[in-house]
Order: structure tokens, then C-alpha cells, then sequence
């Protein structure tokens, strides 16, 4: 092999080596983006119900239910958050925690305490920004479980309800660690 | 004309918010990757320059639901303790406590400490890829408040890019996808 073949294999072997790493060379390069702020006015719909839980002062089981079957969820949780603000509100405590469904519980360390992140916990699509998606890509999320993260009851048929029932605690004083909601915060 | 036009740039930049975000995540235009992004604040006291921030967890979402079911049984003992000693006293506190609605869960079929409600829980979140970084900010040494930053994506991220997603905001959530960013505000 002469030396101008070397150095050309060489000179080739630099550039491949380049471009397969591309991904990762300059990982810390960051930049300004912009997140898109959408407003979405939701009216209440649909009915609320409290109901105590036996030997508990402090638990309290919330029903929800919008009548039809619905896709966009999110008016189904922001409607019964909302409705639970006020109930914790008048039985004189400022925060609470869910206890259940268990994929939403604080109690268990949940993060997620208000109500657009948990819109868009559950129905990932709700969120999506389809701004700035191209003419091909699917609207669909490609995330699992995008229609109700095993919290939402989506009835088989349009003539069922569709329901949002949880549990949640009401807390005087939480400790450091607890995930809690305030009531206060809009 | 000048000032319809002016205020026109106004009001689309006010519905936008800035966040610094790494090219590697939005430079990709072969690659499908989407994500969400949720940060919680559990006090919510905004993080400022002089607070020291120390990471108390970071890793898949399996293993945070172990180190808080952890967290939650030794709350649940000293509770115990307590609803115990003051039940003798005054029974209204005693009633009030951790422990008293943990028991009460349990009678009603859910488990919230122990191995049995980790399994319970854990069936129902192992679907989607999900990280979590919890972060202590301290003032002296003073907690203020507890930062958690939990990323839910598809298979998208990995371990380099994750962090990189934990460095781009502190105080709001995103979802992102194909390099779009946005969030939505329930009036």
C-alpha cells in the first residue's frame, strides 16, 4: 500500500468516524425553543359526587361521570378537579392528595399535582403540538397507553358514561416528602 | 398600520414561552422522538441562584416508587407511634394521622405501604418508559422545597439525552414532539 493511499483511507476513516458519532459530539450545544402556549377554556360538564370513606374523617371517594362516550378526557378531569378544589375548600382543609387509581397516586409518589398536567398525563394527545408537525406524521402520540393511562372508564358503546372516580386524602399540615395539591393555587 | 402590526407580534410572542434546549434533541429530522416533560414543586417556592440544589433520587420510575415506598413505611411507623401515644390524649388528633387513613385504605381493599401496594402499583406503570429526578433546594440549610422532574417518552431517549431534558426547565412542563414544543392552560 503506497502513502497516498494511506493517508486517503485515513482521511475516510476520519470523516466516517465523524459521522456516526454526530449524535453525541457536542452534546451540551443548547439553545432557545419556544414552547407553545395553548389556552383552552372548559366549561363543567357533566355531574360530581363526594362520598366518605368509612373510619376515615380525612378520605373522601370523588365520582365523575360525562354521559357518552369521550375521547378528549380532559374535560372529564378538569371538570372534577375542579369540583373537589371547591369541596376540600368548604370542609375547611387546604390541600389533598389522590390515593387512587394507583397510576395517579401521590400517596405511592406520584409527582403530578394540577390539573394541566394531569390532562396531559393521561391523554397524551391533548397536549401534543401539532404546530409545527408535518404533513405525514401521525396525530396519534407514539407514547403507550394514550387514551386514559388505566384512570378513565371509556365505556364500550356510545350509550355508556364515560367516568373519572379516584379517592383522594385531605391534608391539614403535609409532611416534607408528601405530594400534595393546593387548594389555593388556581 | 405600524401598530396593528406591532401589536400583533405582541400578542403571538405572549404566547410563548422560552426554554434552552439542547440541538441534539431537535436536530433529528429522521428520528421520531416524542416526550413529556412535568415538573412539580412541591412547595412551590421558585428555585433561585443562591439555593443548592442536591439530588435525593434519579432513575427509571421503578425504582422511585421503591425508594418512596420506603420512605412511606417508615412515615407509617413513626405515625403509628404517635397515633398511639395520643389517641390516650386527645382522639380527634389521634384520628387525624398518616397511619389512620392508610388503615383505612386498607379496609377498603387498597394497599398504600408495603410490598403488597408497590406490586399493585408497579402493574400499572411499567407501559411507557418513564425517569424521574427528585431534587432537595436548600437556602443555609434550610429545605425550601423539593423539585421532581419526571419525563415520560417513548423509546426515544437515552441515558445522555435524559439529562439533557432534566436541564431545560425548572419551573414548566412540555410535551415535545418532532421539534415541537407545547403546553396547555385550562381556563
Amino acid at each position: 500500500m503506497n502513502k497516498k493511499t494511506l493517508i486517503g483511507l485515513s482521511v475516510l476513516g476520519l470523516l466516517l468516524a465523524s459521522g456516526c458519532s454526530g449524535k453525541s459530539a457536542n452534546p451540551e450545544i443548547y439553545k432557545k425553543a419556544y414552547v407553545k402556549k395553548k389556552e383552552v377554556t372548559v366549561k363543567y360538564s357533566g355531574e360530581t359526587r363526594f362520598e366518605s370513606v368509612k373510619g376515615s374523617d380525612t378520605l373522601l371517594k370523588v365520582f365523575h361521570k360525562l354521559k357518552g362516550k369521550k375521547r378528549w378526557t380532559a374535560e372529564l378531569i378538569i371538570s372534577a378537579l375542579e369540583k373537589t378544589n371547591e369541596e376540600v375548600k368548604k370542609r375547611g382543609y387546604r390541600y389533598y392528595q389522590i390515593v387512587f387509581p394507583k397510576p395517579i397516586s401521590n400517596l405511592d409518589g406520584f409527582p403530578i399535582n394540577n390539573k394541566e398536567d394531569l390532562a396531559s398525563f393521561i391523554n397524551p394527545a391533548t397536549s401534543m403540538p401539532r404546530h409545527t408537525m408535518g404533513m405525514f406524521e401521525s396525530r396519534a402520540t407514539l407514547m403507550d397507553n394514550q387514551d386514559e393511562q388505566n384512570v378513565v372508564k371509556l365505556p364500550f358503546t356510545i350509550f355508556g358514561d364515560t367516568e373519572f372516580n379516584f379517592i383522594i386524602r385531605m391534608v391539614k399540615e403535609p409532611m416534607v416528602h408528601e405530594i400534595v395539591w393546593d387548594v389555593e393555587k388556581e | 398600520m405600524k401598530k396593528i402590526v406591532l401589536g400583533s407580534f405582541l400578542a403571538y410572542t405572549v404566547l410563548f414561552a422560552e426554554v434552552t434546549v439542547p440541538e441534539i434533541l431537535t436536530n433529528n429530522d429522521f428520528e421520531t422522538a416524542e416526550y413529556q416533560f412535568f415538573v412539580t414543586n412541591t412547595k412551590g417556592v421558585e428555585i433561585t441562584k443562591d439555593m443548592i440544589g442536591k439530588v435525593v433520587f434519579e432513575g427509571e420510575v421503578k425504582n422511585y416508587y421503591t425508594f418512596y415506598n420506603e420512605m412511606n413505611s417508615k412515615s407509617f411507623k413513626v405515625s403509628e407511634q404517635l397515633a398511639n401515644n395520643i389517641s390516650l390524649q386527645n382522639k380527634a388528633l389521634g384520628d387525624a394521622l398518616f397511619f389512620k387513613d392508610v388503615k383505612a385504605l386498607q379496609n377498603i381493599g387498597i394497599a398504600s405501604v408495603g410490598s403488597l401496594a408497590l406490586n399493585a402499583l408497579l402493574g400499572g406503570v411499567l407501559g411507557d418508559d418513564s425517569y424521574v429526578k427528585v431534587i432537595d433546594y436548600y437556602k443555609g440549610n434550610i429545605l425550601q422545597t423539593r423539585l421532581i422532574k419526571y419525563i415520560i417518552s417513548d423509546d426515544g431517549l437515552d441515558k445522555t439525552e435524559r439529562e439533557l431534558v432534566y436541564k431545560t426547565s425548572n419551573n414548566q412542563s412540555y410535551h415535545f414532539r418532532s421539534g415541537g414544543f407545547q403546553s396547555i392552560h385550562y381556563k
